[in-house]
């Protein structure tokens, strides 16, 4: 049976709802997630601080413990509808590369580097796949971007206003100082190779 | 994230609120601007531009020449320079930097890295900052140590999972979502959120041409791409609910469920 047999119109349609005391925390999981990567936990990086070479080297625990967790939320208010969604995602290429995967990290020049960054590389992909199934319809999935987006824009202007020096690339950086002058989001640092 | 945040604007737009979606288009585009970032600022255009003709596009085959074909051009434009004497011939009649500001002496380390493990890759996500990097670099590629990815996603595929892994990679983020576009279903709902997860899919592969962030952790772009793939691949399968039509709900397809967003 095609997972496509397993859906039943309009008697799934009720099932997919999310009702209860639990409907608005959906909308807030979608948001958290659409803000912690839009945003993320720490939105001005200080480019002159010697930590910001380990930021940059992956050395995000903070980031994923809380990736992670909002993974495990999602799945926990999805549970019921799980199987639509990984019914949709159950396919030959996406199982070929999962396997694929797997071989790389077993036979990787640092296995228990490579292990750690696909269960973080496999979250993200949860919370992407999560994310549509947690908003009511289309008008919510729409009004949480414009909340995330505004937020994360409103930020980033801010930041160029009141932070400067966190916000636009400057001389005084220990990393791309080749940039100074441009401005960078408050969320994302933009690496440049060297020239 | 602001070259994304400027189709956001244009879809919010689409769905019935053109004055906050243009403020946000306006505002990211601006700040876009302000960073310098020419390669993700000329990406919003190229992929605005092919987004607009695969949606317009009737056959299949159609659309997968106009969304991957110049996709393949500009690699062979860009990494391709490193190696090919032609695309050298080509980029130097047209008005760019040559050296796409120092990546293609990366590209070249990265290619030379390839050759030691072309098949297996070095291993998942394991190359940039690993030892091998960071105590194997001579005097003249010193510099490698502190870069942090090959600046070229398809590049840093192969070099961590091998040709192979970017086979499969491109069966599951290149050919699949296409298809799943073609097979949209036939509801505004379901047409409109299609149209973003492919604005946002065709930006993130052509964006991959300069950064790389495919299979990449917790990288944003990372996200957005899965976020398109899923988008797609759901859009074709489930119906969205819209809530603008909850008075007169729309007839369901046989094989079709309601998604949320």
């Amino acid at each position: 049976m095609s997972a496509q047999d397993l859906i039943t119109t309009r008697a799934a349609q009720a099932e997919v709802a999310p009702t209860g005391f639990l409907e608005p925390l959906h909308g807030v999981v979608a948001l958290a997630i659409l803000l912690a990567i839009f945003v993320t936990l720490s939105p001005f990086t200080d480019l002159s601080d010697p930590y910001v070479v380990d930021l940059l080297s992956g050395k995000e625990a903070v980031t994923y413990i809380t990736l992670f967790a909002l993974a495990v939320l999602s799945g926990l208010l999805l549970y019921g509808r799980l199987r639509l969604v990984v019914g949709a995602l159950a396919t030959t290429a996406n199982f070929l590369l999962l396997a694929w995967l797997v071989v790389t990290v077993v036979s990787s020049t640092e296995p228990s580097t490579s292990a750690r960054r696909l269960v973080i590389t496999g979250t993200t992909f949860a919370l992407a796949a999560a994310l549509p199934w947690l908003t009511k319809g289309l008008r919510h999935f729409t009004n949480l971007m414009i909340a995330a987006v505004v937020t994360a824009l409103v930020l980033s202007y801010l930041g160029a206003l009141v932070v400067p020096h966190l916000t636009i690339h400057q001389l005084t950086d220990l990393i791309e100082t080749d940039i100074a002058g441009d401005w960078r989001a408050s969320m994302v640092t933009r690496i440049s190779p060297p020239r | 994230m602001m070259a994304v945040f400027v189709y956001v604007g244009w879809f919010v737009a689409r769905t019935g609120r053109p004055g906050t979606g243009l403020l946000i288009s306006s505002a990211a585009f601006v700040f876009l601007v302000l960073t310098g970032g020419k390669n993700a600022l000329g990406m919003v255009f190229v992929a605005g531009i092919i987004t607009f003709l695969v949606a317009r596009a009737r056959s299949l085959w159609t659309k997968a020449l106009v969304a991957l074909g110049p996709l393949v051009l500009i690699n062979f434009l860009t990494v391709g320079s490193v190696v090919s004497e032609a695309a050298r011939w080509l980029l130097a009649a047209l008005p760019v930097d040559v050296t796409f500001t120092g990546r293609t002496e990366i590209w070249n380390f990265a290619l030379d890295a390839i050759k030691a493990h072309p098949w297996k890759g070095h291993g998942f996500e394991a190359f940039w900052y690993s030892d091998a990097v960071r105590f194997g670099a001579e005097d003249s590629t010193r510099w490698m140590v502190e870069v942090s990815t090959s600046h070229n996603s398809y590049v840093d595929l192969v070099l961590t999972i091998g040709l192979p892994g970017l086979a499969f990679v491109g069966l599951a983020f290149l050919v699949a979502p296409l298809r799943d576009f073609h097979r949209t279903l036939d509801t505004r709902a379901n047409q409109e959120l299609a149209r973003l997860f492919l604005a946002l899919w065709l930006f993130s592969l052509y964006f991959g041409v300069f950064e790389a962030f495919i299979l990449s952790r917790a990288n944003p772009m990372w996200l957005v791409l899965a976020l398109a793939v899923c988008g797609l691949r759901f859009t074709s399968r489930y119906q969205v609910r819209d809530e603008r039509q909850v008075a007169v709900p729309a007839p369901l397809p046989e094989t079709a469920t309601a998604v949320p967003g």
